[in-house]
């Protein structure tokens, strides 16, 4: 997977890169945002990557109060920014190419003594997931003012990561391992997972794009955990990743099995599931379905065993904060102050999915 | 830091009347002071008077500032630590016939950093400039001016300390390089010449013959023939026969197959045929060829005579070895360098950096460090100097100031960086080359770092254990769980004390949640 490797130096630690969803299912981005921590200034800015293999340009950007802990995308053209200081703000793109705030929720989490840091957000829909150091899970509402619903956790732990796995079920990770699922339908929770007895950390999740049922954790001793949520009991697999906390973990969005993640030991590692890729017994009408993913490349015996192809496509003296893919283009940024953009990987396999 | 520097003497005011006459410091973190007004004395008898308790007292935190802490510098920071961390790497690896060519590379990164920040600046600038009528207040371009300055001093030292120490593969005949080394950081010519050559007819532009005496001083024989093609009178006798003689002037080359003696008979040769034709009155009809021919020739008269070409001493020195002795060598120098800077006396002041690079003809090394360190107001560029000139003597064994003055250097730029708020994780880096006392010094710097968040916690005790400070991240866990205590966060608590593996303050905070829990 020969493909084109670049690093622009910004002057701020980066936190979080996020590309800006293409305007067509199958078509491609090239503005992706940052967010910057630990500056008296910090900001988030708007970046375009240019059609030759040229470094990215800053478009525009706005100051921010404290960190910048996560951004997502709502719509194509407006997204969410959590904050250290524990409010989320919504922005918007405006036809210029600068940025517009256009909501914000402030002390959205707080301590007792003080505020709280956001850590994670997911987005939905119309909804906004939001979690923080103090433990709660707060759903919010674009439109509206105030936040919908606030869910507190009981123990007084720190929440590190959440998402959607379907519409109104949220899974959240705590910093005691525990994995929930939330039901926002009903009013209670629907289970409570345990990751492993020594109260790792999990402090990112990601789910497959395809399969449902399929999470992905990363976990603070470096390790990869993979979650068949049919089977909660214990985790399908956990593989020995990186040689510290795990930042980000992310499933290909269009080629899912590849999964991509970076740690503060400065690695970013590239998970290449496809080799084991083999006709799935279970598929319907016994088919045999040889692209596309299979159906449980993940949850096959090949992977149980730690038989992926891991390369390290990417290596930082200091922590890799976050990583983002889209299409053939990986953008990731680090806490060496630079952003990473790695071009055409997989394309092979980019190509073979368009029809 | 440096007493002798001038710069170093400003005065701050706080705009407190709180201060006045009570102001009180301390030094806080590492490199900052904290300042605070003393309170009070009250009289016993005068208790009942207004006290200061009733008026906001604020602390100030005094942070030295420096260029490289502004957005264009800081990225300096992060790409040469990128590059120090891999020459050290690329050193251990390396086989010592190796040594040379890892070295001669590293610098050249080092160069390609500063020049692109350069490069940057100046985008700035322009964008700034287009840009007036925003309003842009007038200082950011003038510390825009100043980096640029800086950056122009940084990159022409450090490129002549790699053509003088680093870069030994020319066996010690430096004039090439140093032509080189001047074409680069004199471009002047250059661009004159394409607004000469651009114009209607270039043999009347006010600056046609100074272009022409400017490329020849320059050692750019090639443009000043092409310039000299368009005069009108080009076919006549005297410019074909200068024509012939820029054509024909020898340079050496180190692999050319030519051996010095003979290289220098060669070029006696042509000299006497320059002078021959001088002499025959060749050029009696034009007083500018004749110029041109006694340039040629090695007249120090003529050469001087056209000082104000060459703004400073170093050109003016390149441009007298060009046509006196093209078979220069570094012990050379270091007269070369006295004569042209007498020469020059009256038309220029000597600088700090005139002393650099004079330290440098000198071929002192721990000079060239020294005066570095007068002229810079920060550790960045000295250290990376010094590291780089330290593997360049290392393997001869023979240095003894060096090392401890490399690791000296790389300390103090080391803590600079660890008192900065943010850039404290590269300090890190640097200090593990530092020995025992860079171990010391990046726990002590661990352990007073704010912990703002639970990640920010993670990262410090990523670095610790990746260096094995247990003593560090059981500190780091202790505060977190004790903040975590008196936020009411019992879970949390427990959590950071089981990390911190201190049974006595875990089960204090186990006991603290049962008795909540009754």
């Amino acid at each position: 997977m020969a493909g084109s490797k670049l690093r622009r130096y910004v002057g701020q630690k980066v936190s979080v890169v996020r590309w800006r969803p293409p305007a067509t299912h199958y078509g491609d981005t090239d503005t992706f945002l940052t967010g910057t921590w630990n500056d008296p200034e910090n900001t988030v800015g708007v970046w375009r990557t240019p059609e030759s293999d040229d470094d990215p340009v800053p478009i525009s950007s706005l100051p921010h109060q404290g960190d910048v802990s996560d951004i997502q995308y709502v719509t194509r053209d407006s997204f969410m920014v959590g904050s250290s200081t524990g409010g989320v703000r919504l922005y918007r793109h405006s036809a210029e190419g600068d940025l517009e705030a256009v909501n914000c929720w402030d002390k959205v989490h707080a301590f007792t003594t003080g505020p709280a840091p956001c850590t994670s957000l997911a987005c939905s829909g119309e909804q906004i997931a939001s979690v923080g150091e103090d433990g709660k899970l707060v759903i919010i509402n674009p439109n509206q003012k105030k936040p919908a619903r606030v869910l507190e956790g009981v123990g007084g732990c720190s929440l590190y990561a959440v998402m959607f796995v379907r519409t109104h079920e949220v899974l959240t990770s705590s910093m005691q391992g525990h994995l929930k699922l939330w039901d926002l339908r009903a009013s209670q929770t629907a289970k409570g997972l345990l990751f492993s007895p020594d109260q790792v950390a999990v402090c990112n999740l990601a789910g497959h794009p395809t399969q449902q049922h399929l999470v992905a954790a990363g976990g603070e001793d470096g390790t990869l955990a993979l979650w068949d949520m049919r089977n909660t009991a214990h985790p399908f697999t956990i593989i020995a990743a990186h040689n510290g906390p795990v930042c980000q973990v992310q499933f290909h969005p269009v080629a899912p099995e590849h999964l991509f993640t970076c740690g503060m030991d400065g690695q970013l590692l590239h998970w290449d599931a496809s080799a084991s890729a083999k006709p799935s017994h279970l598929s319907y009408k016994g088919t045999q379905d040889l692209s596309g993913g299979s159906v449980t490349v993940w949850l096959g015996s090949e992977v149980s065993r730690g038989a992926t192809d891991t390369t390290c496509i990417l290596q930082s003296p200091l922590p890799i904060n976050s990583l983002d893919v889209e299409g053939a283009t990986l953008i990731a940024g680090s806490d060496n102050e630079a952003i990473y953009v790695l071009g055409q990987l997989l394309k092979k396999r980019i190509d073979d999915m368009v029809y | 830091m440096d007493p002798s520097n001038d710069t170093a003497q400003t005065w701050q005011t706080i705009p407190d009347s709180m201060m006045n006459g009570r102001m009180c410091g301390k030094t806080f973190s590492l490199g900052s002071i904290m300042l605070f007004p003393q309170q009070e004395h009250t009289n016993y008898t005068d208790m009942a008077s207004e006290s200061g308790a009733q008026r906001t007292v604020k602390m100030y935190q005094l942070e030295p500032s420096s260029w490289l802490w502004g957005r264009q510098a800081r990225k300096l920071i992060n790409e040469s630590v990128g590059t120090f961390l891999s020459l050290q790497t690329a050193i251990t690896e390396a086989e010592p016939d190796r040594h040379n060519a890892v070295l001669v590379k590293k610098c050249r990164e080092y160069r390609s950093i500063i020049q692109a920040c350069q490069q940057d600046t100046k985008n700035l600038q322009q964008a700034n400039e287009n840009e007036k009528q925003n309003g842009k207040e007038p200082s950011t371009q003038e510390d825009l001016i100043i980096l640029q300055d800086i950056l122009y001093k940084m990159e022409l030292i450090l490129s002549l300390v790699e053509l003088l120490f680093i870069d030994t593969m020319s066996d010690g005949h430096l004039l090439n390089q140093l032509v080189k080394w001047i074409q680069l950081h004199f471009p002047q010519h250059e661009r004159k010449k394409g607004v000469v050559l651009e114009s209607d007819r270039p043999h009347l532009h006010p600056d046609y013959w100074n272009t022409v005496y400017g490329s020849v001083l320059q050692g750019k024989l090639d443009d000043a023939r092409l310039i000299l093609s368009n005069h009108p009178s080009a076919d006549t006798d005297p410019f074909l026969s200068i024509d012939e003689l820029l054509r024909k002037m020898p340079f050496f080359q180190v692999y050319g197959g030519v051996s010095v003696g003979d290289f220098e008979a060669r070029w006696q040769h042509w000299q006497s045929e320059c002078e021959r034709r001088l002499e025959e009155g060749h050029f009696a009809s034009s007083h500018n060829l004749q110029a041109i021919c006694k340039i040629l020739c090695g007249d120090l008269e003529t050469i001087s005579k056209l000082m104000n070409l060459m703004d400073t001493w170093y050109h003016l020195m390149v441009s007298t070895l060009l046509f006196t002795k093209p078979t220069v060598k570094l012990f050379h120098l270091s007269n070369a360098s006295q004569d042209a800077i007498l020469r020059m006396q009256d038309q220029q002041v000597i600088t700090a950096l005139d002393h650099v690079l004079l330290a440098a003809m000198e071929a002192d090394m721990y000079q060239v460090i020294k005066e570095c360190q007068q002229v810079m107001d920060n550790p960045w560029f000295t250290t990376h100097l010094t590291d780089l000139l330290y593997h360049t003597v290392q393997h001869k064994g023979k240095h003894q100031v060096l090392p401890p003055l490399r690791e000296y250097l790389l300390l103090d730029y080391a803590e600079m960086l660890a008192g900065h708020s943010s850039l404290w994780q590269v300090a890190l880096l640097y200090l593990d080359h530092c020995g025992p006392r860079g171990m010391a010094m990046a726990q002590e710097a661990l352990q007073r770092l704010p912990i703002t968040s639970d990640s920010c916690a993670q990262k410090i005790i990523q670095m610790a254990s990746e260096r094995e400070f247990e003593g560090v991240v059981v500190s780091v866990c202790r505060v977190m769980g004790r903040r975590a205590l008196s936020q009411g966060r019992l879970g949390a608590a427990i959590w950071w004390g089981m990390r911190s593996k201190d049974a006595a303050f875990t089960s204090h905070v186990a006991h603290q949640s049962w008795k909540k829990k009754k």
